[in-house]
């Protein structure tokens, strides 16, 4: 049997591809997809959690984890028109080329 | 057991790995979908089956295609590789100290060695029960949240009428987008 | 069905209700009837439904009788999802007056077409806000929080002819989304934890029980996702950006609204699920463990905020860094951890908020008629438009921290409040670090005021026109400003009240 703690390392692991593509690349896209790693290794948790949890009838982990996904799409989508908004002032993605607001 | 583990997570992470560096976009949004389909599998290994399925329809079905047809419509299929410079190193930094620090915590932690307990079956009955009692209000404000990322995610990626580029581009990306709340939706809809 | 009611959770969530139906009306109408009308009218149309829902709303909080301490029959399932006690509900007659007042200063602004759809977008993060100052369990939290910020992002994005309101947006999207990852991973820490979603359970299991180095991650976690909602420093690299390149009656709701959302909500959470106790008697008692990652970000947001405000020469981007230092000094008031504390930093962060919407109303009005938000084109303002100088006058030295102004007040309460917490006044250095950072902050709100009253308009010196109604609506907000700071027991009689009886519940 796995124990609980292969699946929280892995999902920390997860966590960290993701906040390290996201700090590191200059694209918006890969950028967003860096964030979306990021809450799937948290869902990821929770659903260790609630199957190791001493009441998994209760299904709160579970229920925390359809929300959530259902978040994240809306927030990719958002997240995607805001991409598109920015393409068509600046025909690029490229974050560094995207600093017109400065100090 | 662990085998299965193993492989599963093994995948998962080189894809993941892939998905952040490699330098043709659409390659990252492919390994991206299979990250999400690994992660899939851990759900139902994790006897998850319900959430295991609305991952695959809502990550690989919508959030997946929707990158796709971002990296397309915003033609970068091409980027330069991340090179190295201080903000890069920085950011691995972060990234390898978060990851350290979790580790080690987890490890240290009583949780690490709680016991499995016995199989849970719950339906897709009990879920949509839970749904409209206990988070129903949840539920409403989820409602809400998608209302205004549709009106939100159409306006934004609209052409004014004003403002004339190319329309080609407005025809295709707001249907795109609606089309992704549908999904959104309609996984509500079957869970209630 | 058992234990549930859905009318009597219709009448529980009434004025989250009465605003979502305004938004959905103010949509539809914009729609079908106003599409072709004027401007002018389709916004005044609009923001007179979307005024009378939040009006609506205001009315059921105030008129129906404090709802009774344990949840009737039909609502026992929803115990621990939704609180409703005297305390929220004066803190969501707030953020309705704010959205009023934000849907006021709109009116003269001509930045969109898509009259209707920014209404119902306001309203719709107005809804997100209410229920995250009603939240009791992590997930109505993460819910209601991402409601919010999806809506902001959204409203940063609405001037579609600028280039700065997308990249604004695109940035401030980026950071939330990675801080939301942050927080939904603390969550999911802290529900492994405890076992469960609920404050108080969450604070009875782990109370009980020795810290674990876990949790101590997991509060880590959460605070940054915190931290990137109050602008607090190193998570505030979004603030001026958005606040620069936003409409500015967006900023102004980022500014204000949800700034007393976010910060309610943090304290109740960390107060409550993290340290206080819960069913009776005062928040005491605390575990230590968030204070001082909180009180590092409060010495650093000061500094920072402070320092960075004095070389800004556009007003909106002073006024972002301004909000960065006064989160600062309102996480003092979390960090005494005390009732006292709390009612302090309520008062605190609705006097700040009402005071920077006005502030926003004139930047508004002075970047219509002028062009830029810069400094310089505030230059002879006092002349050339002596009322709205007046009016930011008031907002400046409010926000400086001058008496007799709700901002001297609110400062004063924080500081005591701060200075008596904990033992042998611990908290001391900080509060004589946070004064001294006030009499720094003093030499750029002068700023901008001695470019309103001393230095002379360049080319262009006739009198600013300024309608009626922001006028009456300005005015409205400096006199508020005035009364809140003469006769602060006006809001903090209530608040005291107000904490005292949530906290025998």
């Amino acid at each position: 049997m796995v124990p609980l703690y292969y699946y929280l390392i892995f999902s920390a692991l997860l966590f960290s591809v993701g906040l390290a593509g996201a700090l590191t690349r200059r694209n918006a896209i890969l950028v967003l997809i860096g964030i979306e790693l990021m809450l799937n290794a948290a869902n990821l948790n929770f659903i260790a959690f609630w199957r190791y949890s001493p009441d998994p009838e209760a299904l709160t982990g579970m229920m925390f984890v359809i929300f959530s996904i259902a978040v994240a799409a809306a927030e990719a989508a958002v997240g995607l028109a805001l991409i598109i908004a920015i393409y068509r002032h600046y025909r690029t993605v490229d974050l560094t080329k995207v600093d017109s607001l400065k100090g | 057991m662990g085998i299965t583990f193993a492989i599963i997570a093994a995948l998962t992470l080189v894809s993941a790995i892939a998905a952040m560096s490699l330098r043709n976009l659409v390659h990252c949004a492919l390994s991206l979908a299979v990250t999400f389909a690994g992660i899939a599998a851990m759900y139902l290994q994790l006897d998850a089956q319900f959430v295991g399925f609305a991952q695959i329809l809502v990550y690989i079905g919508a959030v997946a295609i929707l990158i796709v047809f971002a990296i397309l419509l915003t033609r970068s299929s091409e980027t330069p590789q991340p090179v190295i410079s201080r903000s890069w190193i920085m950011g691995i930094v972060i990234a390898l100290a978060v990851f350290g620090v979790l580790t080690k915590v987890i490890l240290s932690s009583s949780i690490a060695q709680r016991e499995l307990p016995a199989k849970p079956a719950p339906t897709v009955r009990q879920i949509g029960d839970q749904l409209m009692t206990r988070y129903v209000l949840p539920l409403e404000a989820i409602g809400l949240l998608l209302t205004a990322a549709t009106i939100g995610a159409v306006i934004i990626a609209m052409h004014d009428k004003k403002g004339r580029g190319d329309g080609g581009q407005n025809v295709n990306s707001t249907p795109s987008r609606a089309e992704a709340h549908q999904h959104a939706d309609e996984t509500h809809n079957l869970i209630t | 069905m058992s234990g549930i009611s859905y009318s009597e959770i219709l009448k529980l969530v009434a004025p989250e209700m009465l605003v979502s139906l305004a938004a959905l009306a103010v949509l539809a109408i914009d729609l079908l009837v106003m599409r072709e009308a004027p401007q002018r009218y389709r916004f005044w149309t609009g923001a007179a439904f979307a005024g009378l829902g939040c009006g609506l709303a205001i009315a059921w909080l105030l008129a129906m009788n404090p709802p009774p301490h344990s949840m009737s029959a039909g609502l026992s399932l929803l115990q621990g999802t939704y609180a409703d006690d005297v305390l929220v509900r004066l803190v969501k007659v707030a953020l309705l007056v704010m959205t009023l007042f934000t849907l006021a200063i709109s009116m003269e602004s001509n930045f969109t077409d898509h009259i209707g759809e920014y209404l119902a977008l306001i309203l719709l993060a107005t809804v997100g806000m209410m229920f995250l100052v009603s939240s009791e369990n992590l997930l109505m939290v993460f819910i209601s929080l991402e409601l919010t910020s999806l809506s902001l992002y959204i409203l940063t994005a609405f001037n579609k002819r600028n280039v700065e309101s997308a990249e604004a947006a695109l940035k401030y999207f980026l950071f939330g989304g990675m801080s939301a990852a942050f927080t939904l991973f603390g969550l999911s820490l802290v529900y492994g934890l405890a076992g469960s979603i609920q404050f108080s359970e969450i604070y009875s299991k782990l109370h009980a029980a020795k810290i674990d180095t876990l949790l101590l991650a997991a509060i880590v976690m959460t605070v940054i996702g915190f931290g990137f909602k109050i602008a607090a420093v190193p998570f505030h690299l979004w603030a001026p950006d958005a606040y620069q390149g936003a409409p500015t009656p967006s900023a102004a709701f980022i500014a204000s609204g949800s700034k007393v959302a976010s910060f309610f909500i943090f304290a109740k959470l960390m107060m409550q699920a993290f340290a206080g106790a819960e069913g009776n008697g005062a928040w005491r008692h605390f575990t230590p463990g968030w204070l001082p990652v909180v009180a590092t970000v409060a010495a650093c947001s000061m500094l920072l905020g402070n320092l960075a405000a004095i070389v800004q020469g556009n007003v909106k981007r002073l006024l972002a860094y301004s909000a960065i230092a006064h989160a600062g000094y309102a996480l003092l008031g979390l960090l005494s951890n005390s009732q006292q504390g709390m009612s302090s930093l309520i008062y605190y962060i609705v006097t700040y908020g009402l005071t920077v919407l006005g502030a926003f109303g004139v930047v508004a009005i002075v970047e219509e008629r002028t062009g830029d938000a810069s400094i310089s084109s505030f230059a002879g303002l006092g002349r050339r438009q002596p009322l709205l100088g007046l009016c930011m006058m008031v907002f400046m030295l409010s926000l400086a921290g001058i008496p007799p102004l709700a901002g001297f007040f609110g400062k004063f309460y924080l500081f005591t409040a701060a200075i008596g917490a904990g033992k042998d006044m611990g908290m001391l250095w900080l509060v004589i670090f946070a004064i001294a950072m006030s009499a720094v902050s003093l030499y750029y709100y002068l700023q901008v005021l001695k470019q309103i009253y001393v230095v002379p308009a360049v080319e262009d010196s006739r009198p600013i026109v300024v309608p009626v109604s922001s006028r009456i609506i300005l005015s409205l907000l400096a006199l508020v400003v005035v009364v809140l700071g003469c006769a602060p027991e006006l809001l903090l009689g209530r608040l005291i009240t107000a904490i005292k009886l949530a906290s025998h519940q």
